[in-house]
């Protein structure tokens, strides 16, 4: 059996053997490098943590954050859904918000913000940004997903004289939600980055954004990976429950509707 | 009774349907029979209101309820068998569930394939899920694209007795290639030509 095979077979174990790789290369430079201000290995940045966990200050920090992009993102994928039936009902709609979306998915992240600071307490910035980021991917997707929806099942309603409510439960959600799930998927981890960059920007306090630029003003920078590292871990999680989520749904649209 | 007159249908500048006269009375079944192309599944479709004659005459179609079988299955994929009938029901009761069951036993489907989301049923299962959805509606008109193609010999006689017993009373259109199917459904049999002419009317 080959080193490919072998990888194939064992997904797991060739991801977890590739992790410990990269840190083994991190922990190698580290020692080359010799400052831990520069670069701090991966035993201190653990070390670190391992101080922060127990703190009250590090879960307020891991809640403001969360709680705040979860909003954004939250609200983001809903508004996009009903703009993209709106959009797939009313061309009018839809030619009124292509110029609105292209706008909101060329501007920096970085520009946005500095305007909501001006708009609004930078406490409430993340919720803003991520909503903002994850606004016009779901909602393209989704837009793609309804006009993809299958013409000959539409037909059948009319001909049937389907209402439109089991219109939209048995044809267009079915038909549009794996291109809404992948576009959740796709926009998850844009929601964190982007929150998070708005709280760095912004500092508002209690929040993750501001631990991490403190640390860096500080040069604490193994306090600053062991932020970042929170950062990546409570966005994988919050991912891993999201899709957790959009399963459940999918499951239900295409398998309990299936149930008379 | 469904009146038409001189209607005409024509595709990038090619007709398919000419000067096309046609009536079908109250409770008739009439067999609509002709070359691949030359019409049948268009004329159906106008009928059903899913495209738009160029020009012509359709009397009495106005407040049909209409029960098609399209020569595609036209089932939810991830609706069973069950759910995708009771779909077309506006409310569904319990006598219209029994119905449904007593539909799809009727045309040889278990109830481990009733209970199967469409996608996961054979052509064949699909096909008379198909069938049996529409007659489980109330239709005043039955419209049949080519609906038994596909099926084997005893299956497809099962099924065209239960149509036959389910549609009496009822308008019938049945589109076909197979003379026997013809003769079983409709007391009428009319021939579409290619490039069809208005003197095919008996």
């Amino acid at each position: 059996m080959g080193p490919d095979r072998k990888i194939t077979k064992y997904p797991r174990a060739a991801t977890l053997a590739a992790g410990l790789f990269w840190l083994a290369v991190w922990q190698l430079a580290a020692w080359r490098v010799g400052q831990k201000i520069f670069l701090p290995s991966p035993l201190s940045v653990l070390e670190s943590l391992w101080q922060l966990v127990p703190t009250l200050s590090f879960w307020g920090r891991v809640g403001f954050s969360l709680l705040r992009i979860a909003a954004g993102f939250g609200l983001a994928a809903a508004v996009a859904v009903m703009l993209a039936g709106l959009a797939a009902a009313f061309p009018l709609a839809e030619t009124l918000l292509r110029p609105l979306m292209l706008v909101v998915k060329a501007t920096p992240v970085a520009s946005f913000v500095i305007l909501a600071l001006v708009w609004m307490p930078s406490r409430q910035l993340s919720v803003f940004i991520s909503f903002l980021m994850v606004l016009p991917i779901v909602y393209a997707a989704t837009l793609q997903g309804v006009r993809q929806t299958d013409r000959q099942l539409l037909e059948m309603a009319k001909v049937f004289r389907l209402s439109l409510a089991r219109q939209i439960r048995a044809i267009y959600l079915p038909g549009a939600f794996p291109y809404f799930s992948s576009a959740c998927s796709a926009a998850l981890g844009l929601a964190w980055k982007s929150g998070i960059a708005a709280e760095v920007i912004g500092l508002p306090e209690g929040s993750l954004g501001e631990a991490l630029y403190q640390a860096k003003i500080f040069l604490v920078t193994d306090e600053m990976f062991a932020w970042t590292l929170t950062v990546i871990l409570a966005s994988m999680a919050f991912e891993k429950l999201v899709m957790l989520v959009l399963r459940r749904l999918a499951a239900r649209i295409s398998g309990e509707e299936g149930r008379p | 009774m469904i009146e038409i007159q001189g209607l005409c249908k024509a595709f990038d500048g090619q007709p398919v349907l000419v000067n096309w006269d046609f009536s079908l009375q109250k409770g008739e079944h009439l067999a609509l029979m002709g070359p691949s192309g030359c019409g049948k599944t268009t004329f159906l479709r106008i009928l059903m209101g899913l495209e738009q004659p160029d020009s012509g005459h359709i009397q009495g179609l106005d407040g049909l309820r209409l029960a098609p079988v399209f020569q595609q299955d036209r089932l939810c994929p991830g609706l069973s068998a069950l759910a995708n009938l009771l779909l077309v029901c506006p409310r569904p009761t319990a006598r219209d569930r029994r119905r449904a069951l007593e539909l799809l036993e009727g045309l040889g489907l278990t109830e481990t394939d009733w209970n199967k989301p469409a996608a996961q049923l054979s052509g064949g299962q699909r096909r008379r899920a198909a069938l049996a959805r529409a007659l489980l509606v109330p239709a005043d008109l039955v419209l049949l694209d080519e609906a038994f193609k596909g099926l084997d010999q005893d299956t497809r006689r099962q099924a065209l007795a239960l149509t036959a017993a389910e549609t009496a009373g009822r308008s019938l259109l049945a589109v076909t290639h197979d003379p026997d199917e013809a003769a079983l459904l409709a007391a009428r049999v009319v021939q579409m030509p290619r490039a069809v002419r208005p003197d095919n009317q008996p």
